[in-house]
């Protein structure tokens, strides 16, 4: 499902994470390391937002660097800690991401909905708490046909009742859509229901399976 | 369009939000010196169509001016990609790097080339006014170029932003003056000059540029005005033109340096800790004015910039983070202080401001903005 062949991160001259070569296949995997060990940067690598040296490739055919739309489209990501321009309503990023994410018309409904977010979707990100605007990034993160959902730190400071609603998001798209799953998360996923397929550990600035 | 609907919200009308103070600054200079300087103030009503419509003539059939607006335009245009650029860099624009990217890459360039259009409505403007004239009088080559120019830096500017948006972001590398400073322990009023090193080198120098401009410019187009007056008016201009960094500092207390607040210093440490930050980013100017005139008047001129500066930084405390509110508050203050020059002796000045802005920092460092 997901390729890294000679992935190098460095900021300034620390090498951050260097992986000669490393497979996943499909599935939902759970991404443990300790704080700086590196797996915010590889998240965000794996999306697309920071430069990196090597190749990272989706289904070992879709090239991040060779085709960055194709690959943008199907692989989904949300921070650990989301940020959107204040003055924005909630609902004017939904259907921009949306359109971007090819969604089927009024897909976002039932992620809304579920997550009892229709009350303030209509009103400015300025005033959601930071519980809301977590709910929003985890939304937009489901949208579109995607192949790959990069999830960094998602249950953080998300109420119980939404886990539970996150958790049944995140099996109900791998069982129907196939969607792959990466969960960067420092809490336990024991008790989700999750049917997590296996853990990946950073360590000594690379990956391995546990 | 969402996606263009997101664009104009928070890059265009924010352009507009953020510029308007220099955008009034250069209208109302415009003004100024079209009907009072170029006219010597005396005019009559029925002449101020005469004298709009002679400027607009000139430049629809005089190359020259054409080219001078045309450059004007260019700064204007690089103001533009400054600010989208800045804007790109902020965490509240990251989730556009995972949206918009997924979009084609012609739906990505034609919201930005719309987004750029409307960052570019006073040119249109211009240009449309431009045209009319043209129709009545029958010059059409000047308007014609004109419109093509004004697509040219539009589709330049989209192509920028689509290069900028797609390209993924790079780990920059500490300037040298950070390298070299690690092993020393830095005051913490010097940290925004470490700031400036670091992140805003290309504002710096622009600022250098634009203050060069104004000392040479004031210095040649008054040779024969009392130094006693020419000195401190310099030192206002170029204090003037400090202020977009003197809202950045406070910006920066504010965003990096929160718990300044939390720390066990007197406000008169903190207020005069800004006399370092003032003293090494204009030490350009200082040892200009000190080369152009006498001593003992260059001494009183910088003690002058150094009270303004204040006055400055402690408008921050009463306007909040709202650049437009205090770009507004610094234009009033610029006006007010040019005729004050005229009037009063700038030791005078000096200790007003002084007074002044230690009494709203003292007052308002520990009070939320108005």
């Amino acid at each position: 499902m997901l390729t890294l062949i000679n992935f190098q991160k460095k900021y300034q001259n620390n090498t951050v994470l260097n992986i000669p070569d490393f497979n996943v296949d499909p599935g939902i995997y759970w991404l443990k390391g300790g704080n700086g060990t590196g797996k915010s940067t590889l998240l965000k690598s794996l999306a697309g937002l920071i430069h990196f040296d090597g190749d990272i490739l989706l289904n070992k055919q879709i090239n991040l660097k060779k085709n960055p739309r194709t690959y943008r489209r199907l692989v989904n990501f949300a921070e650990a800690e989301p940020v959107f321009p204040e003055f924005l309503t909630g609902n004017e990023l939904v259907t921009m991401f949306a359109e971007a994410k090819d969604a089927e018309p009024g897909q976002q409904n039932q992620y809304l909905e579920s997550m009892d977010m229709l009350t303030y979707i209509d009103q400015p990100i300025g005033t959601y708490s930071s519980g809301m605007l977590k709910k929003l990034s985890l939304t937009l993160a489901f949208l579109g046909k995607p192949r790959l959902i990069l999830l960094d730190e998602p249950l953080i400071t998300v109420d119980t009742a939404s886990l539970e609603i996150l958790y049944k998001w995140i099996t109900a798209h791998y069982q129907h859509y196939g969607t792959n799953f990466i969960l960067a998360s420092h809490q336990p996923l024991e008790n989700s229901g999750i049917p997590v397929t296996r853990e990946i550990l950073i360590e000594n600035k690379s990956l391995k399976f546990n | 369009m969402p996606l263009l609907n997101i664009l104009l919200k928070g890059f265009a009308w924010k352009f507009y939000k953020e510029n308007s103070g220099l955008l009034l600054f250069f209208f109302v200079s415009i003004i100024s010196y079209c009907f009072f300087i170029k006219t010597a103030g005396v005019y009559r009503q029925e002449e101020s169509v005469f004298y709009h419509l002679m400027l607009m003539m000139t430049f629809i059939t005089s190359p020259l001016v054409m080219l001078m607006v045309f450059t004007l335009w260019l700064l204007y245009t690089i103001k533009s990609w400054q600010f989208v650029a800045r804007q790109l860099k902020q965490n509240e624009n990251r989730f556009l790097f995972y949206s918009m990217t997924s979009y084609s890459r012609a739906k990505q360039f034609k919201a930005w080339l719309m987004t750029q259009l409307a960052i570019s409505l006073p040119l249109i403007g211009y240009w449309l006014f431009a045209s009319v004239l043209g129709t009545i009088y029958h010059s059409w080559l000047i308007p014609l170029l004109t419109l093509l120019y004004i697509f040219l830096l539009a589709l330049i500017s989209a192509s920028l932003y689509l290069f900028l948006v797609n390209r993924p972001e790079r780990a920059g590398t500490s300037s040298i003056l950070i390298r070299l400073s690690r092993k020393h322990t830095k005051h913490f009023s010097t940290l925004f000059i470490y700031r400036i090193f670091d992140q805003g080198k290309l504002l710096y120098i622009l600022i250098k540029v634009l203050s060069l401009l104004a000392m040479t410019a004031l210095f040649r187009l008054f040779p024969d005005a009392a130094d006693q007056q020419i000195a401190p008016l310099i030192i206002l201009s170029v204090t003037t033109i400090h202020s977009f960094l003197i809202y950045q500092e406070q910006q920066f207390q504010e965003s990096r340096l929160h718990l300044l607040r939390n720390l066990p210093l007197s406000r008169i440490k903190l207020f005069f800790s800004f006399a370092l930050v003032y003293f090494l980013i204009t030490l350009p100017e200082t040892l200009w004015l000190f080369s152009k005139f006498p001593f003992l008047l260059s001494l009183m001129s910088c003690i002058f910039g150094l009270s303004i500066s204040f006055l400055f930084r402690s408008t921050v405390l009463l306007t909040g983070m709202n650049v437009f509110k205090y770009l507004l508050l610094i234009f009033c203050l610029f006006v007010s202080l040019f005729y004050l020059i005229l009037l009063l002796r700038p030791e005078f000045l000096s200790l007003i401001c002084l007074i002044i802005s230690f009494s709203i920092y003292y007052f308002r460092f520990y009070k939320p903005s108005l």
